[in-house]
């Protein structure tokens, strides 16, 4: 790949800015120092949503099972509005300010500019997660989670599925204002499942399992397996039996995951028009 | 072996049903200093965007530095350097937070600091860039453009906005880009800076190259202009290279033999003891190639003068 004369740290730069990796943690950089310039951003991206997820779990503390319901629901609401919502301003802001474009002049490759741009809000949203568990179990004195593991898959494949849809929705977002209107009724889509905005085991059967499809369906069921070591039904799954419960819930995911690619493929966009 | 840096023939690209670049072909030489010239709408914009990677080309060949700027990207983006028409930048980073984070996306870059005095920014440092003026702004995009040192500059109306004073600074660091060897193919439509500044130009209208050569080539091909003030009488006369044309007083030739049909017309005048009040004589410049050949009235018909006047 490099095959430059030069020698010595000239050459380690040189392959260093040509790196995947490299290039993320540039534009993480470029979104923090964002952060920091704008505190009505941190605030409305950062703070908050952790506040009022705080504020929706504190009723639960010492009841293991609706607590983790609770968390989870929370986490699923967290995912929408945080990484799917927010995330959605953010491809249409670095649009309208022509910073994708001017990006893509240079060395990333687009996967890379993408990954990079929404790098800042899937940290956001994986610290508050975290934040999340920690004071549950310290605070709440919920239960350790059995499968951490099982619960990093949710939160990753779980942001990674609302990425992927900001960057299709941000094709048709000319502003955060506009965002607010453009990603409800995704954000609606996204939350109607038994686990995040409806409740589990009281809908009717058959409606119970159609809705478990959409996003936050299997999201909150990860959350659950993974964090209880047990399925809804309250039946002990050793780590096996643990793996084999998250199967259907990884391939929706997956499923919604390989849609949204294909959406923000087809649509997503890298100037203004008419700029 | 010709050096081309830059190889486009019978470029077309097309947005949807309107096809913005309708078969341009250019050659530039490594070293030189290229400007696309014409109006908006011309087809400026697109042909640089294409060269520059950010557009597919609908038909026709693009090659830069032997590479396609699409297929290539990867290999081709760290030997060019870019700067868009419309600046490119998160409103709220500081001049210097912008630059740092450019330079972890640039092979082996410049020291920021080298950049910012190079454009005359570095007592900006610490403004957010929309605090910027439109002239600074731009300057900031230069630097950005020259970070890694490339092989091949494109700049996109790089003075639009400018103060006379950016204008002229912007200029002296693409010449002096271009003495250290860096090939530049830049848009605009100052002709004043066509004409100081590019070895070549081309002259672009609704989407063809209607003239291409030196700017004085360019210059030459067009008929030199003679005007005065319509005298009460007699009318005045024809000349053999010219054609006379009269708007309200005013009378104009427009000829290809200056110095002929002047002394023709001077001893015309001087036979009849006429004093030809507000009398001028002039070559063509760069500002009449430009209006003559982006008139849209009178399509094609520099082109062929150009050929026979040859």
């Amino acid at each position: 790949m490099s095959r430059t004369t030069t020698t010595g740290p000239a050459t380690a730069a040189r392959d260093r800015a040509t790196r995947p990796t490299w290039q993320i943690l540039a534009l993480l950089r470029m979104e923090l120092l964002v952060l920091r310039h704008n505190w009505t951003a941190t605030g409305m991206s950062v703070v908050t949503p952790l506040l009022v997820a705080i504020l929706l779990t504190s009723g639960y503390g010492g009841q293991p099972v609706p607590g983790v319901r609770r968390v989870a629901t929370v986490s699923a609401v967290l995912l929408t509005f945080v990484v799917h919502h927010h995330l959605t301003t953010v491809y249409a802001a670095r649009r309208q300010e022509m910073v994708l474009k001017r990006l893509r002049t240079g060395l990333p490759a687009d996967r890379t500019i993408l990954l990079g741009t929404a790098s800042g809000t899937l940290l956001t949203f994986l610290g508050q997660a975290l934040a999340l568990v920690l004071y549950a179990v310290v605070v709440l004195d919920l239960p350790v989670p059995v499968n951490p593991l099982i619960m990093l898959v949710a939160l990753l494949l779980g942001a990674a599925v609302m990425a992927a849809y900001s960057a299709a929705l941000s094709a048709v977002t000319r502003s955060s204002e506009a965002a607010m209107l453009t990603t409800l009724p995704s954000m609606v889509v996204f939350l109607a499942a038994p686990g995040a905005l409806l409740p589990l085991d009281t809908l009717p059967p058959a409606l119970d399992r159609i809705l478990w499809f959409l996003p936050t369906g299997p999201f909150t069921e990860l959350l659950r397996v993974g964090w209880l070591g047990q399925d809804d039904q309250g039946n002990g799954l050793d780590l096996a039996a643990s793996v084999v419960a998250a199967l259907p819930a990884v391939g929706v995911l997956v499923g919604w995951l390989v849609l949204g690619l294909l959406a923000a493929r087809q649509w997503f966009r890298w100037e203004p028009r008419n700029g | 072996m010709e050096d081309v840096v830059i190889d486009v023939a019978g470029l077309r690209h097309s947005y949807g049903k309107f096809e913005a670049v309708r078969g341009v072909s250019l050659r530039i030489h490594r070293g030189e200093l290229f400007a696309l010239l014409g109006t908006n709408g011309a087809g400026k914009t697109t042909t640089i965007e294409v060269l520059e990677g950010l557009q597919t080309a609908t038909a026709g060949r693009v090659r830069v530095l032997g590479l396609d700027p699409v297929r290539d990207r990867t290999t081709l983006r760290r030997r060019t350097g870019v700067m868009l028409q419309h600046g490119g930048f998160t409103g709220s980073l500081t001049v210097r937070e912008t630059v740092e984070v450019w330079r972890r996306l640039t092979v082996r870059p410049r020291p920021a600091r080298e950049v910012l005095e190079l454009v005359e920014l570095a007592d900006r440092e610490t403004v957010a860039v929309d605090q910027l003026s439109g002239g600074e702004g731009r300057r900031l995009e230069l630097a950005l453009a020259v970070l890694g040192r490339p092989e091949v500059l494109f700049l996109d109306e790089p003075t639009t906005g400018m103060d006379p004073a950016s204008r002229r600074r912007t200029w002296d660091i693409v010449r002096e880009l271009q003495r250290a060897g860096t090939t530049v193919l830049l848009t605009t439509h100052y002709l004043e800076e066509a004409e100081v500044l590019a070895d070549r130009v081309a002259v672009l209208r609704g989407g063809h190259v209607v003239a291409t050569g030196t700017p004085e080539d360019v210059v030459a091909a067009l008929p030199a202009r003679i005007t005065f003030r319509l005298p009460a009488e007699p009318a005045p006369p024809d000349l053999p290279h010219a054609t006379r044309s009269v708007r309200g007083d005013r009378v104009s030739y427009q000829t290809r033999d200056l110095q002929g049909d002047l002394a023709r017309l001077l001893s015309w005048a001087a036979a009849r003891q006429i004093r030809l009040a507000g009398l001028s004589a002039r070559p063509a410049t760069l500002e009449d190639v430009f209006l003559d050949l982006a008139a849209d009235q009178q399509p094609r018909v520099p082109q062929q003068e150009r050929e026979t006047a040859r």
